[in-house]
């Protein structure tokens, strides 16, 4: 089936032929976006046909075809399309809800000054829409993705003047890029683990029963499974996609883009896809089972009850609506978790017509309401979307009421003929046999509030008197805009009759193991029904019975204000301050972390370096004072030291020479007084005792002994006394000007050397003060154009890699 | 033992270069006259194109020249991005160099000299060779970068890149001597033997004298810490000498630590194998975060592209932590990808700098009236850079992230794929200011003739590699080979 290929085509070459220039011509744009989904919409129709028209079922109609795209490692990697049931339902759907949306745009943004850029961008949507449910594989599944998420950005940001317009844009874009990352990731672990990203070869049996087993090594020997872990990320696109619980936040800033483009952001496109791809990998979901079931049913359940409490107390239209998309397609998600696939898919389908229906037809009014204003010319605080303003309009926009009815019916699931019953009674119906009362009864509840808030919604426009000089003059609008509305409108109601085309629709997408529609349990029904119809009735009992009046406060709002809850039906005006508090945390965190980046790159490395450099300034400063201060004193100080030693000395010279001069002397003289009575005494003795002796024996020896030995010790003494009295003479004269020619010679040396250091020391030590002085000096300018401050990062950064290295190291080893 | 022919023959792409480069600074001689001088470039792209042919022509070689070359698939992968970014350069020099004062000569010559440094660092597989093309490669650059030396800016841009350039060569040649002291040889398998005889006991001088030899590396490759250069040196280099500095020193780095980690610390010798890329994965992340982050505050476009440059060099070292035939395969991709959106980036640049005078983004506000020729170039290569399908910066990232994932580094990817939605919102507003804001100055601004061709090729080049990377990837994988056994 080539033709497939040619769906998605047609709409971007007229996206490109836009963009390159024919954007400045309106009809020239017009004709070819609306040409190009045209041609895309009979080519669906064709393909469509061509899946149902042999009379299968279950999952035996598919078509494929492949060719080859590009390699990674060894694996080609294919483009292909595929065409299965799903495939097949939403080839319906999708066109179509296009078409008219285009149709209807045509006449919506005829004033608009951005019509050309309006209709690329839509076109573009259109394609990366159509390119999804045709996409084959994951792959091409996610550039579309992505694609989307582009022109979501460019056609709510399409009055990007607006500052807030602008902003929910940008809010739209990165809240869904949350969920492309998740989806990058899911599908990055997906082939890893089964090497394809192809539908037939990832969600085969085999292929499931393979990745069951499969984990994926973590660090520390830890291991996560793979199932699991890849059903997760992927859910994770789905909520940020689809607009469930934490990431809806999107979507309500999402009104501020053109209705069209609204209408089909909401109904087929962006939104929806989320879903569309959860339906696409059920049989993962299926698979996984346990626990992830549990999660994505908490979150779609949650998201169902959450998006309806909120609608119930929005005053702007748009975002009544949008809450109720967000809460739609938690039901769809709930339904797809509980295993009801065809159910899930089947909401799909009937939210798209009802939802683009009850978009479309809230444009008829506000367009109206816009018209009526600029005509009367009253104050730009008039907000038009507001439903207060509002009331009675049904006199002046009859078609556009019919079709809002239709719409509002068809939503709140009024039983047997609209379809919005057959896909929300299935889903009761799925949720009753999980055998989890909470759900089924938090469910039965979202689906009364949703009738409710339908009812609200229609019975404060169309009921009652105009509430201001605006709505009392509103007209209806052109046909290029009702057309669609009735179209949508007997698709919405009419397709649900007596359940034929449900019951066929079930069996066609339904692998077999579903039943038809046609197929009750009592209570489901009966809850369905009675919440459907009581929803329906409270909301006209409450504001069609005695229509609100201008000034009147909303009933609501009064009622819950009476009974002390004024601060709930605030905080579900406001939907629980999310917004504020995403602002207030993520956003403002990821601005403070980068400014604190930015001011860490600008201010450390900066103030290291100023640090440095006045630390070097200070040193200078302070090594050139020390210079002058206490090297100077020092000087002086030891100079001063020299000469008091030298003068020590001196004195110590004069005491000590004189001292040791005269003990010598004294010694001397003793020493000669005592070798002359060594004399007298005992050599005279011994003399005598000698002599004594040689008389004894001879005489000649007695006086030759007695004569020569007398004498010589008489020589001796006398020689002695004349030496120490020598000595003494010169030592007073000769020693005392030695010492006194050594110590001014010391002085000199001393005060030499003091010169020294106070001259040379001194000037050294100035010297290199000043030098460092200088560097500072030197260091300041070159500061601003901080290269040394790199320098020094680079050589601390290797500091601590190799520090960093060895602990590593020392860690491994140990 | 190969005859000198062949050697000759072998080493024709140098040759080639160096004999352009010496006949065009002997023409600026020879030409006096200003008007004779716009016969230069001509002269420069042709030896560009002779050499690209000389290295289509060895295609397929794998032999070792003179023990210091290895005229390989990777070699010659290396040679041919380098030529091929060499040329576009020299043609987008064109309308920018020739105002009088300039000396044309001069330029292209070391233009020519840088990509013969380039192409020695993609052969040579001998420390000492490789030490001295790295400083032929930075001498060139920092002449380059202050080419205008009357320009304060330039000027300071130079001496700053020159004091920060020798003082981290100083660091690798420190490093590399610890190696050559440890294993006795500067030779990268002769090294690789010797380690892996004696591993452990090597580990403690091998480890700090790996880190010091990389950090030279990562002076070329704009890796966090050592980028600091990079901002200041883009800012005031001339804007061709930008685009330049921002692709050839980046490719050679590139080239150099899969070439020297790759063959002297292979993975056979685990324990070392392991230790550098846990390092690399930390400077990876660590230059990926702050590249992207600063990025976000930048006012000027050169700036912003320098920081956007730093954070490309992040992605691309989770190719080479990946250290698998794929990864240094996704390598190859994105450095051709990044060479590509880079040098178209500052093509425009060149453009709207060189008419008015300013590099503020609020000079781009209404580019997309003036010269949507420019603007959809620039477009297209910012979303290139930020990794936005179909683009050839999308294929590369998803082959890099795959790789990473595929080596059980999920992580490394997840931290990957966040900063990629980071660095979108840099990019955002230039886009925005190009298409949103409306502009000041009326009347378009003038696109020479080399300039729509440059952005032809780039705008053609870009969406091809982004649909269609086959072909390319297969010559890719050919040249990555010799790593890999085969």
């Amino acid at each position: 089936m080539h033709l497939t290929w040619l769906i998605p085509l047609f709409p971007f070459l007229a996206f490109v032929a836009i963009t390159l220039g024919a954007h400045r011509d309106k009809m020239t744009s017009r004709r070819l976006a609306v040409g190009a989904i045209v041609v895309s919409f009979v080519l669906a129709q064709v393909i469509f046909w061509k899946a149902v028209l042999p009379p299968v079922s279950g999952g035996d109609a598919v078509f494929e075809s492949v060719v080859g795209w590009f390699l990674i490692g060894t694996a080609v990697f294919r483009a292909s399309v595929w065409v299965d049931p799903l495939t097949a339902v939403m080839l319906f759907t999708v066109p179509l809800v296009c078409l008219l949306a285009f149709v209807y745009g045509a006449g919506y943004m005829r004033e608009d000054p951005r019509y050309g850029h309006f209709f690329a961008h839509l076109s573009l949507l259109a394609a990366g829409t159509l390119g999804l449910i045709v996409s084959g594989n994951l792959l091409m599944l996610f550039l579309c993705w992505e694609t989307l998420g582009l022109c979501s950005y460019l056609l709510i940001g399409l009055r990007f003047d607006d500052e807030a317009v602008y902003r929910a844009g940008l809010r739209a874009f990165l809240v869904t890029k949350v969920g492309d990352v998740f989806l990058l990731l899911g599908l990055c672990l997906l082939y890893a683990a089964t090497g394809s990203l192809a539908y037939d070869d990832v969600f085969s049996a085999g292929t499931l029963a393979r990745l069951a087993r499969t984990s994926f090594p973590l660090i520390g020997g830890l291991s996560l499974p793979a199932l699991p872990t890849i059903a997760l990320l992927i859910f994770g696109a789905v909520v940020s996609q689809a607009a469930q619980f934490p990431l809806h936040v999107w979507l309500l800033d999402a009104v501020e883009g053109p209705t069209p483009a609204s209408a089909i952001i909401q109904a087929v496109a962006t939104a929806p896809a989320g879903v569309y791809l959860m339906a696409r990998c059920s049989p993962l979901y299926t698979a996984v089972g346990g626990e992830v079931q549990t999660v994505t049913m908490a979150f779609g359940v949650f998201t169902a009850l959450f998006g309806a409490l909120t609608a119930i107390a929005q005053d702007d239209v748009r975002r009544v609506l949008a809450c109720s998309t967000i809460s739609q397609l938690g039901y769809a998600v709930a339904a797809l978790s509980a295993g009801a696939y065809v159910a899930g898919v089947f909401h799909l389908v009937t939210h798209a017509f009802s939802k683009s229906l009850l978009i479309l037809g809230m444009g008829s009014v506000t367009h109206g309401m816009k018209h009526s204003l600029l005509s009367q010319g009253e104050g730009v605080l008039f907000e038009p979307h507001d439903v207060k303003n509002m009331g009675g309009l049904a006199r002046w926009q009859p078609v556009t009421c019919l079709a809002f009815v239709a719409g509002t019916l068809s939503l709140s699931g009024f039983p047997l003929f609209t379809t919005g019953f057959w896909s929300q009674e299935r889903i009761l119906e799925a949720a009753y046999e999980t055998h989890h009362p909470a759900i089924f009864w938090a469910l039965a509840v979202a689906a009364g509030l949703t009738a409710f808030y339908a009812a609200r919604l229609l019975c404060l426009v169309f009921l009652g008197r105009p509430r201001s000089e605006v709505a009392a003059s509103v007209q209806e609008s052109e046909r290029s805009m009702t057309a669609p509305l009735v179209v949508l409108a007997v698709l919405a109601v009419c397709l649900g009759w007596g359940g034929v085309l449900p019951d066929w629709f079930y069996r066609f997408v339904g692998d077999g193991y579903a039943a038809g529609a046609v197929y009750f349990t009592w209570q489901p029904l009966t809850i369905s029904t009675v919440s459907a119809l009581g929803g329906l009735l409270v909301g006209y009992l409450a504001y069609g019975r005695r229509p609100l009046r201008a000034g009147q406060m909303e009933r609501l709002e009064a009622g819950m204000r009476r009974i002390r809850l004024g601060r709930l039906y605030d905080a579900l005006r406001h939907c629980f301050y999310l917004d504020r508090f995403y602002q207030a945390t993520f956003v403002r965190g990821t601005v403070a972390l980068a400014h604190t980046c930015a001011d860490f790159d600008r201010r450390v490395p900066d103030g290291a370096i100023g640090f440095a450099a006045g630390a070097g300034h200070a040193a200078a400063q302070a090594a050139s004072r020390f210079g002058e201060a206490a090297i100077d004193r020092a000087v002086s100080l030891v100079a001063r030291a020299g000469r008091a030693a030298v003068r020590a000395v001196d004195r110590f010279d004069e005491a000590v020479a004189k001292g040791a001069v005269n003990l010598t002397s004294k010694v001397g003289q003793a020493a000669a007084q005592a070798a002359v009575r060594f004399d007298e005494t005992a050599v005279d003795g011994a003399a005598n005792f000698i002599a004594r002796m040689g008389q004894v024996t001879s005489q000649a020896a007695d006086r030759f002994d007695a004569l020569v030995i007398d004498r010589a010790v008489s020589l001796t003494g006398r020689a002695l006394w004349v030496l120490s009295e020598l000595s003494a003479l010169l030592d007073p004269r000769v020693l005392t000007p030695l010492a006194n020619v050594v110590g001014y010679a010391a002085r000199t040396l001393s005060s030499a050397s003091g010169l020294f250091d106070t001259r040379v020391v001194d000037g050294a030590v100035e010297g290199v003060g000043s030098a460092v002085r200088a560097g500072g000096r030197f260091i300041r300018p070159i500061q601003t154009g901080r290269v040394q401050n790199y320098i020094l990062i680079a050589f601390i950064s290797i500091l601590v890699l190799v520090a960093m290295y060895f602990t590593m190291v020392y860690f491994a080893w140990w | 033992m190969l005859t000198s022919g062949q050697v000759l023959w072998l080493l024709t792409p140098e040759l080639i270069l160096l004999l352009a480069s010496l006949l065009v600074l002997g023409l600026d001689v020879l030409y006096p006259r200003q008007g004779e001088k716009h016969r230069l470039p001509y002269v420069a792209l042709t030896g560009t194109g002779g050499a690209l042919i000389a290295t289509i022509s060895l295609w397929g070689c794998h032999v070792r020249v003179l023990r210091v070359f290895s005229c390989d698939g990777f070699a010659l992968t290396v040679k041919m991005f380098a030529l091929v970014v060499a040329g576009l350069v020299i043609l987008l020099s064109d309308a920018y160099v020739q105002a009088p004062s300039h000396h044309q000569g001069r330029f292209y010559a070391l233009l020519l000299l840088a990509t013969l440094a380039i192409c020695l660092l993609g052969t040579a597989v001998n420390l000492i060779v490789i030490f001295l093309a790295c400083e032929c490669l930075s001498l060139a650059s920092y002449l380059l970068t202050g080419y205008l030396w009357d320009h304060r800016l330039a000027a300071e841009a130079a001496i700053k890149h020159f004091l920060y350039g020798v003082g981290l060569s100083a660091a690798m040649l420190f490093g590399m001597s610890w190696i050559y002291g440890a294993t006795g040889s500067t030779d990268l398998s002769t090294i690789a033997a010797a380690l892996g005889e004696a591993e452990s006991t090597l580990r403690p001088v091998i480890l700090p004298a790996l880190v010091l030899m990389l950090v030279g590396f990562a002076l070329k490759t704009a890796t966090v810490p050592f980028h600091q250069w990079i901002p200041d040196a883009y800012e005031g280099a001339p804007t061709p000498v930008a685009a330049f500095l921002s692709v050839g020193p980046t490719l050679a780095g590139f080239a150099l630590l899969v070439r020297v980690l790759l063959t002297a610390l292979p993975a056979g010798l685990e324990n070392l194998a392991v230790d550098w890329r846990v390092l690399l994965m930390a400077l990876a992340v660590l230059t990926m975060t702050v590249g992207n982050l600063v990025a976000l505050w930048q006012t000027k476009v050169k700036r912003l592209l320098a920081y956007s440059s730093i954070a490309q060099a992040g992605y691309a070292l989770i190719g080479v932590v990946a250290a698998s035939e794929a990864g240094m395969t996704a390598l190859l991709l994105h450095l051709a990808a990044y060479a590509l959106a880079n040098v178209g980036a500052f093509a425009v640049t060149i453009a709207v700098s060189e008419h008015s005078g300013s590099d503020d983004i609020e000079v781009y506000a209404g580019l997309s009236r003036r010269a949507p020729l420019l603007a959809l170039m620039l477009l297209l290569c910012l979303l290139s850079l930020g990794g936005i399908p179909p683009l050839a910066g999308f294929t590369s990232k998803l082959y890099i992230l795959y790789a990473a994932i595929d080596e059980g580094l999920p992580w490394l990817a997840l931290i990957g794929a966040i900063n990629s939605v980071i660095s979108l919102a840099c990019y955002w507003q230039i886009i925005r200011t190009m298409y949103v804001v409306p502009s000041r100055e009326a009347g378009p601004l003038p696109v020479t003739t080399t300039l729509a061709v440059v952005s032809g090729l780039i705008i053609i080049g870009t969406f091809t590699l982004g649909l269609s990377p086959t072909p390319l990837l297969g010559l890719l994988r050919s040249g990555v080979v010799v790593f890999f056994g085969g």
